[in-house]
């Protein structure tokens, strides 16, 4: 049994953007989307994350980011350990550039959704590993 | 998810061949990465000491860039051979069908990647030959040493010990202490019979 279930986001009227993100070559190639998705398989069956790999965001109280790089590329995936236990839900995909997140709104983004999805768990879905 | 769920979100992506050979990669430096935490941690090792068991010895820091998987710097495979040795586990590395690499990919539970050690296991491995051995009928004094049959001297109370209700136990016993006419070093009961270890549970290393 897995130590955790990944779960994504969804937005208001009804899409996924962590799946979206991720099945949009220009920005996640097919050799990054195979690492990113490797990567959160391997999460799945750790029950303790450690750096460099995941972190807690400082300033975000609660809000995750899971650092993949692939190539010169700094992936990140912002979530929060929940709604339940032993869920994930990520929430925000975003990359890092010269220690900047791009989009810089990522963090503020993610915590809003953490919220939303606290009061309202129907706004995620089990991350699927396409 | 379920299990079975994830295998089919895998196997759709894995129908597309830059996707595949970009699992393949992943997958094995994922795993060797994690695995390694696997086998330090079951040892109760900090990255330092661990680093102190391989020979020749490496500093800590390397450790911590093997561990992850986000690293410029990928084991090679005399490292890997360096990283069993220390470990006192054993290394395959093997081309195996992506039926194979799919089934072992959602297994990623941390404890599927510990591995015991050969002194752990010893016990474990005798029991599994004796174990084999009846279902070969080694208990008929008859054995198979280098491809050739080779009939033993009859031993009456081998029949005796063979309606015993206490056979593997038995068998468990002898194995530990070879009788004369068996010595258990002499025998060799074919490469299927003992399970191999593999440092990298979760895919072959190409």
């Amino acid at each position: 049994m897995n130590e955790w279930s990944f779960f994504d986001y969804i937005d208001e009227r009804g899409t996924n953007p962590i799946e979206t993100w991720l099945m949009e070559k220009r920005a996640v190639p097919v050799k990054a989307r195979a690492k990113i998705q490797r990567i959160l398989l391997q999460l799945a069956g750790t029950a303790l994350w450690t750096r460099p790999l995941a972190s807690n965001l400082d300033d975000y109280e609660g809000i995750v980011e899971i650092r993949i790089r692939w190539t010169n590329t700094q992936y990140r995936l912002l979530g929060f350990r929940g709604p339940e236990q032993r869920q994930f839900s990520l929430l925000v995909p975003a990359i890092e550039q010269d220690d900047e997140f791009v989009p810089p709104t990522a963090p503020d983004v993610a915590r809003n959704r953490m919220k939303i999805v606290i009061a309202d768990r129907r706004r995620i879905c089990e991350h699927r590993y396409n | 998810m379920s299990i079975a769920t994830t295998k089919h979100d895998l196997l759709n992506s894995l129908k597309d061949r830059e996707f595949r050979a970009a699992w393949n990669l992943e997958n094995v430096y994922t795993t060797i990465c994690f695995q390694l935490r696997a086998l330090r941690e079951q040892r109760d090792m900090s990255q330092g000491e661990f680093g102190k068991q391989v020979k020749p010895k490496m500093a800590q820091e390397r450790i911590s860039i093997l561990e992850d998987p986000n690293a410029d710097s990928k084991p090679t495979l005399n490292t890997l051979i360096r990283l069993a040795d220390a470990a006192d586990v054993g290394l395959e590395v093997h081309f195996v069908p992506f039926s194979t690499v799919l089934s072992r990919s959602v297994r990623t539970d941390m404890h599927e990647l510990q591995v015991d050690s050969f002194d752990v296991e010893l016990p474990n491995i005798e029991a599994q030959i004796a174990f084999e051995a009846v279902l070969e009928g080694s208990i008929l004094g008859v054995t198979k040493a280098s491809n050739k049959l080779l009939v033993l001297p009859h031993h009456p109370e081998h029949e005796a010990e063979q309606a015993s209700n206490s056979l593997v136990a038995s068998l468990r016993e002898r194995t530990a202490t070879p009788r004369p006419c068996a010595p258990a070093q002499n025998v060799s009961l074919g490469q299927n019979v003992v399970p191999t270890v593999s440092l990298n549970a979760n895919a072959a290393v190409a």
